[in-house]
């Protein structure tokens, strides 16, 4: 009898354990949002998802036909720094278990690829953020029928190194200036990472025609929790300029002491997590004329983007993240196409994403390569839709470019950039300023 | 260049024969491998950063506090855990591994997975040889200097450290000459834990204090105590040095490849295995010495 009633518990408490939680009421629209939750970057997407549930929702929800539903955003924690296997098993849950209607996320491009797989074979519309490698897009062009369902409404790695390249011909007009060098010196860094490796591939083929040296290049471990060496090392190569690429711990290390050291080089590049006031904060202020790729600011890059800023500022007492603005922003466009189309079904959703045409998005309008083209359903970058190079000025994050001028002619010819910069400088902008440790080094070294 | 590597390996290197000797000194005397050790380095940290950024506290208060409270916690846990088992060495292993996880997971319940930027004992740098210094790093290896001049002294001078030296070369003949083993051993946990928690204080306003900032340290100082010799004080510092001018080549010499700076320890403790298995100044089998 007691073994019968012990075998009955167990029977029980694995039950409870392998169930899917309470069933949401029939008019709740799930979004299940993965990602690595216990990184900086993970906190901040998920609160930028459960923003957007809270802007939906207050709103009255979603309006497919002639009915509302509210939104209920799951969390996956996908580890995918750690194990790609966690990464599909979050992956899988959300979509078999928790039976989501579209998945926002993905991170890492190594773990977010077999995503897609899950994603298309379970026909489940899935958003990628802010994964950049260029794979992800040309698996969608040799499987189109099974991963269709793919889109990727932040920039690829080309996009992204458009960005950068961009704020970087504008932040080197002011540093050849301000320190009076004809021909600056580049030290590269990034971080041992597949994205890392394309941009620090592209940067060496590029940088000489933009007019600059390349005197190294340093590949400092994602974990690393001292890089003074590298530091050292980059300032004894006699670099003007330090263009980075990086993303996990060895961000605030590297940040922190550059400035510290007052390695006498502008520091730019990509820093994932470098626009918040908490990575400023952990830093000390060391962070203090760093600057970064960004995507929010308080300027209107659309018209959606201000009252946004605001009322994300009033919850949460601080500035959005770059995090944050990709998730809400990917929510908030998907919400948009659903009421467009009066439905979430993803075999529905397809053809409407595939015809977005700047449809108007909090920080950037929405445009998808299209099919047939070798890296379709990738954001299509633009004058509209270009990101943002923002540097930290004594505590507040400041717009840099776009700066009014249009690209420079190398960016246009080799990268493929399109014209139309021409006068895009938003009110607030403000001129790249060198680091003022800088300019007096290399003043007082002529 | 020869000055920026001359300069950031003794920097790097004095970190690690902190831990080191630390680390070396539990096991030469208690036969103990503490691989909680660089966690209770972790635990200095957090006690500084707490002492300062959360409480206020000034800097050298919260210095001695975070290496007196690391010393208690590691004093409590030698007591709790590893006293009653001491005689187990692969318990013993494991155990101080659970350990070191569950520093990590109390550290990252309490404090958040951020990274933790401390404030300088004194703020600023200079020049020496062209490589930039802060006072900071003068004060890390200012200490960890002193530190291994006092544990040496304390070894080598004193009566205490001939009562210390005496157990690590044979407990039972000690035990008989009247030497207590387990107040000797409890001493040496306090000067290993005090070690670990000045390492973990004078560092953490150089790099960031995190939740997983004892791990790649752990695998240093473990290399360093093979390369050096089990059972060699003085061999582990040397372990150290080598290990930490190791890296600082790497990186100047090979930056492509200098995420592969800790790849370097284990390659060379491999390397020494290979060659000299008892390590460049180890003990043979046939006899020990501290």
């Amino acid at each position: 009898m007691k073994r019968k009633l012990f075998c009955l518990m167990v029977v029980g408490m694995c039950m409870l354990f392998l169930s899917p939680g309470p069933a949401l009421a029939e008019d709740v629209l799930k979004v299940g949002v993965i990602g690595p939750t216990k990184i900086t970057y993970g906190r901040q997407a998920w609160q930028g998802a459960q923003f957007a549930e809270e802007t939906i929702n207050q709103a009255g929800g979603i309006q497919l036909k002639d009915k509302k539903y509210k939104v209920k955003v799951i969390k996956a924690d996908s580890n995918c720094y750690a194990s790609t296997p966690d990464a599909m098993a979050a992956m899988e849950r959300l979509v078999t278990v928790d039976k989501v209607d579209v998945v926002v996320g993905g991170v890492r491009s190594e773990s977010t690829i077999p995503m897609m797989d899950i994603a298309g074979d379970n026909k489940r519309l899935f958003l990628i953020l802010p994964s950049a490698d260029l794979e992800i897009s040309s698996r969608i062009a040799e499987d189109y029928d099974r991963l269709k369902y793919c889109f990727r409404p932040s920039f690829t790695t080309t996009g992204t190194a458009r960005t950068l390249m961009a704020g970087f011909t504008a932040m080197t007009r002011q540093v050849k200036a301000q320190l009076g060098v004809e021909r600056p010196k580049v030290a590269l860094v990034a971080i041992q990472l597949k994205f890392g490796d394309t941009l620090i591939n592209f940067w060496k083929k590029i940088l000489p025609a933009l007019g600059v040296d390349v005197v190294g290049v340093w590949r400092p471990a994602q974990s690393a929790s001292d890089v003074t060496a590298e530091l050292t090392a980059i300032k004894a190569a006699g670099a003007h300029i330090i263009l980075a690429a990086l993303v996990g711990p060895v961000e605030p290390v590297l940040v922190k002491q550059w400035g510290e050291m007052q390695i006498p080089a502008a520091l730019y590049g990509l820093i994932l997590n470098g626009t918040t006031d908490e990575f400023y904060e952990g830093t000390n202020g060391f962070a203090n004329y760093m600057a970064t790729f960004g995507n929010c600011a308080a300027v209107p890059l659309t018209e959606r983007t201000l009252p946004y800023y605001t009322a994300f500022q009033k919850r949460y007492n601080e500035a959005p993240s770059t995090g944050a603005t990709n998730m809400y922003s990917a929510i908030m466009f998907w919400k948009d196409m659903a009421e467009r189309a009066g439905s979430v079904d993803s075999d529905v959703l397809v053809p409407v994403l595939e015809k977005a045409d700047n449809e108007i998005g909090t920080v950037i309008n929405y445009t998808f390569t299209k099919p047939g083209s070798p890296n379709p359903h990738d954001a299509v970058w633009g004058p509209k839709a270009s990101g943002l190079i923002q540097q930290w000025r004594d505590g507040k994050m400041k717009v840099v470019w776009p700066d009014g001028h249009e690209l420079h002619p190398v960016l246009i010819k080799a990268m493929g950039c399109p014209t139309g910069f021409e006068g895009v400088r938003y009110e607030g902008t403000v001129d790249y300023v060198v680091p003022p440790w800088a300019v007096k080094y290399w003043k007082n070294k002529k | 260049m020869i000055g920026n590597i001359l300069i950031n390996g003794l920097l790097t290197g004095g970190m690690y024969a902190t831990l080191a000797l630390g680390f070396a000194l539990v096991f030469s005397v208690g036969r103990i491998v503490n691989m909680a050790h660089t966690a209770l380095y972790m635990v200095g940290a957090y006690l500084f950063f707490s002492g300062v950024r959360l409480f206020g506290i000034n800097v050298w208060i919260s210095f001695a506090l975070a290496i007196v409270l690391a010393v208690l916690v590691g004093v409590a846990v030698f007591k709790l855990f590893i006293d009653r088992i001491k005689e187990h060495e692969t318990a013993v292993m494991i155990i101080t591994v659970a350990l070191a996880m569950l520093f990590q997971e109390i550290c990252l319940e309490v404090f958040g997975g951020r990274f933790r930027a401390v404030d300088p004992f004194i703020a600023g740098s200079v020049e020496v040889f062209g490589t930039t210094v802060t006072y900071q790093n003068f004060i890390a290896i200012g200490s960890s200097a002193l530190a291994l001049i006092a544990v040496w002294f304390v070894l080598k001078k004193t009566k205490i450290g001939f009562a210390i030296r005496a157990i690590a070369e044979d407990g039972e003949i000690a035990n008989v000459m009247g030497i207590d083993g387990s107040r000797m051993q409890l001493l040496v946990i306090v000067m290993s834990v005090g070690l670990a928690g000045l390492a973990g204080a004078t560092t953490a306003p150089i790099t960031m204090v995190s939740p997983q900032m004892w791990m790649g340290p752990l695998v240093v100082v473990l290399a360093a105590v093979v390369i050096g010799g089990l059972g060699s004080i003085g061999g582990s510092v040397l372990g150290a040095f080598i290990l930490g001018y190791a890296e600082i080549l790497v990186v100047f010499l090979v930056p492509n490849g200098s995420f592969l700076r800790g790849v370097v320890s284990l390659g060379l403790m491999i390397l020494v295995l290979l060659i000299k298995p008892e390590g460049l100044f180890g003990v043979t089998f046939e006899e020990e010495r501290l």
